[in-house]
């Protein structure tokens, strides 16, 4: 049996999940989107034994304003199941009771989890369940899921209602006024007859089409009946807006005039609609909560600390840097280790390999190529277990909700949107789960504009590769400003694309900002961990032929023709066709093959310019290199290395997060061109500078 | 006064985005562009429910509303498109 789980965000509807299936779960793709949502067997014994439950994306309505929401929406609307769980907050029963009441609209057989019924008490807040219950009609019950009570009870009602044995009081649950009720019959009468009516609840498709639904309306039209349902609801919406209109079978082209009349006379529908609802819900707030008035709230306390309009600021700032500490540096050492550990594996199976008579190139096939390549696949993972962690307490814990508040107007102000923010700040780290991250907004045009400036951030391996260079070329405090001026060029390119494409391919303001502040909890270690987990197989699995692949290339690269100097290797005859665009900024061959093959993985760049330039050590390479060129080449090359092509693994990402090839074109096109544009112009520029100086 | 709440004449009918923080007034319209006032009625903002403003974010920042027992966060010039009456 299949039962759907919905509920609001932030209603502990995720912790009920895993509380019900454990480590049973699998990640799913809704066709055509990157939205994903949880399918898990309720673990056995009990009543659970064939529950296959499915985890929707949190909504607040069925009206799908987001991707996420749409998910739920189409699951609930196109797919088969057997009952649904609403999953309800016990401390904000009012907007919760939306949605359970749009769930009732559409299916009778609901059971309804008040869930976190402790925190609700602790608030001063207590629910009456029984007396809810029998105010909506169907089964209410009581949980914690984090403390895992309720859970057998749940799954027995839940068992009962699929089942049929339970039957549900009421068949329909908002008593409607009047005057819409009369405009609803007739509609409703006309779509029982069509295919949608019969698999959707006729009333449920009369309301969203006098509020002017467009799916609904879409789907309703395949058939006459569907057709002349639709005409039914206009024309009510017509009459109500005082207009004559002729609605005959082609009434679908309405000059624009009368149909804006009728689009703000079905939006009055819908506020109406809205309104019936939530005074029926008030209602029932009355009979079935009781409040004792607790001082203040824990969560009242914290935002005071939190949302305070100066010291809000410095504590973001910690909070990040910690998380940013942790992820990113604190976890350098166990992504070395395991670097390290592939390296030695590699030496040994070299020389078993070596014993059994190998050739040279398949040893070094196997050293430089192949465990090179799991170790770079594998190096990831120490600290997108870390990030993915801490993403997940923040998010979890109510702090990310926040921090997007803190910072949406100073992102407002480069057009991108508060919820961004700590993408753009984890891509410092690494810009592959920073574009992850980028998932929390729900505007489609926000979250592509975010994933096409995430690259123009120098993440950990790319700065690290800076630091090297700037403390060759500008040793001392010279250094620091130098790295300073290399970041804030960064900043000033993130924020000038972000407007640029803005005015140009994306024109639209950043989605309207309007979140909800959930009470602050204490997320549980399960909670954090499961999706944790899911996270880093979802990349690890993706990325790793592609990284393999890209390895061994670069190492046949290098390594042929057999026996040569580098300087007669492949990659040099490839670096020697590209030195021409290098000779524009002064750069030579090596460093262009250096460039090439960051592509791969930022952190090799150290080691090839190493191999190129025929140095034994660090040390030697950071002389090699101020003897080859100038420090004002070397700027310039600092630049271009900055800004160029994101490497391999971010580039899958973003396919993955923009949902499309074009879009990851036009990022690493804009990516190419703004680099070497840049460095083009600044090295003029500072060439002019400079020659006026001296 | 919040630039899309120009015509804020009587005194007792203004934006939410000029709400002083702490006061208790009552949603008399909502709009804003369609989905996004389905999310703004999806969520209790409804004509007639009361809202108090708990806190605003400096230079422009979003504001915090308290809303049928729902703590949220609204930027300001979404926010202009909601009317309020005072008591």
């Amino acid at each position: 049996m299949r039962i759907a789980l919905v509920g609001n965000p932030n209603v502990g509807k995720t912790t009920l999940f895993n509380a019900l299936t454990g480590a049973h779960q699998e990640v799913a793709n809704w066709p055509g989107t990157t939205v994903e949502y949880v399918v898990g067997r309720v673990r056995a014994g009990g009543d659970g034994a064939d529950v296959e439950l499915v985890d929707l994306p949190g909504t607040y309505a069925l009206s799908a304003y987001a991707r996420d929401e749409k998910v739920t929406r189409d699951f609930l609307l196109y797919e088969n199941y057997d009952g649904v769980i609403v999953v309800v907050n016990a401390a904000s029963l009012e907007r919760n009771l939306f949605l359970v009441l749009e769930v009732l609209e559409l299916t009778p057989r609901v059971v309804v989890a008040l869930n976190m019924v402790d925190a609700a008490e602790a608030n001063g807040i207590h629910v009456d369940a029984e007396a809810l219950s029998h105010r909506l009609g169907v089964p209410v019950v009581p949980t914690v899921a984090a403390k895992r009570k309720g859970l057998q009870e749940l799954l027995q009602m839940v068992r009962r209602v699929a089942e049929g044995s339970l039957v549900p009081l009421r068949s329909w649950p908002v008593p409607y006024p009047e005057e819409l009720r009369e405009m609803l019959q007739p509609i409703a009468a006309e779509v029982a007859s069509t295919p949608v009516g019969q698999r959707l609840r006729p009333e449920w498709v009369a309301l969203r089409l006098l509020q002017g639904d467009e799916d609904v309306i879409r789907h309703a039209q395949v058939v006459p009946q569907g057709r002349q349902a639709v005409n039914l609801a206009l024309s009510c919406c017509a009459q109500q807006a005082g207009l004559e209109v002729e609605l005959g079978g082609q009434a679908v082209a309405l000059d624009p005039a009368l149909h804006r009349h009728l689009r703000s006379q079905q939006s009055e529908f819908e506020l109406a609609i809205a309104d019936a609802k939530y005074a029926h819900i008030a209602e029932m707030v009355v009979s079935c909560v009781r409040r004792a008035r607790v001082k203040r709230t824990r969560t009242e306390v914290l935002d005071q600390v939190f949302l305070h309009r100066f010291w809000g600021y410095p504590l973001l700032a910690v909070i990040f840097f910690v998380a940013f500490w942790l992820s990113f540096i604190a976890s350098a050492p166990l992504s070395d280790d395991v670097g390290n550990l592939m390296a030695w594996l590699g030496r040994q199976a070299a020389v078993a390999l070596g014993h059994a008579g190998a050739a040279q190139w398949l040893q070094s096939l196997v050293v430089d190529g192949l465990f090179a390549g799991i170790g770079a696949v594998l190096s990831f993972v120490p600290y997108m277990a870390i990030f993915f962690a801490i993403y997940q307490i923040l998010q979890d814990s109510g702090y990310m909700a926040r921090a997007s508040v803190l910072v949406d107007r100073l992102m407002q102000m480069m057009g991108l949107h508060g919820k961004g923010f700590f993408a753009l700040v984890s891509a410092y780290g690494c810009n592959v789960p920073a574009l992850a991250a980028t998932r929390v907004m729900e505007n489609h045009r926000d979250r592509l504009l975010t994933n096409l400036v995430i690259p123009f951030i120098p993440c950990n391996a790319r700065l690290g590769v800076m630091a090297v260079m700037t403390a060759a070329f500008f040793p001392g405090t010279l250094g620091a400003f130098v790295m300073l001026a290399l970041i804030l060029i960064s900043l000033g390119v993130v924020a000038g694309a972000a407007m640029v494409y803005r005015r140009t391919v994306l024109p639209t303001e950043p989605a309207p900002l309007l979140i909800e502040l959930p009470d602050y909890h204490i997320p549980s270690l399960r909670n954090v961990l499961i999706p944790t987990w899911h996270r880093v197989w979802m990349f690890v699995s993706r990325i790793w032929t592609w990284l393999l692949w890209a390895t061994i290339a670069t190492w046949a690269l290098t390594y042929f023709p057999v026996g040569q100097p580098v300087d007669q290797s492949l990659a040099a005859r490839l670096g020697h066709l590209m030195a021409p665009v290098g000779q524009w900024y002064g750069f030579d061959w090596r460093l262009m093959i250096a460039i090439l093959f960051g592509f791969v993985a930022k952190e090799t760049t150290l080691s090839t310019l190493g191999v190129l330039y025929g140095a034994g050590s660090d040390g030697a390479l950071a002389h090699l290199l101020t003897q080859s060129m100038t420090p004002l080449v070397a700027f310039t090359y600092l630049v271009v290395y900055m800004l160029y092509v994101p490497c391999l693994s971010t580039v899958i990402q973003m396919r993955r997060e923009s949902g499309s090839w074009a879009w990851t074109a036009v990022g690493i096109g804009v990516n190419v061109t703004v680099a070497f544009g840049l460095g083009w112009v600044l090295e003029r520029l500072l060439m002019l500078l400079t020659g006026a100086g001296g | 006064m919040h630039a899309k709440c120009s015509d804020c004449s009587v005194r007792a009918v203004c934006c939410l985005a000029d709400l002083q923080v702490n006061t208790a007034a009552r949603v008399a319209s909502v709009e804003g562009h369609p989905a996004f006032r389905q999310r703004m009625l999806a969520l209790g903002i409804t004509p007639g429910s009361p809202v108090t403003v708990l806190r605003a974010m400096p230079l422009g920042g979003p504001m915090e509303i308290e809303v049928r027992g729902t703590r949220l966060a609204i930027r300001r010039d979404d926010a202009a498109g909601i009317r309020v009456a005072t008591p």
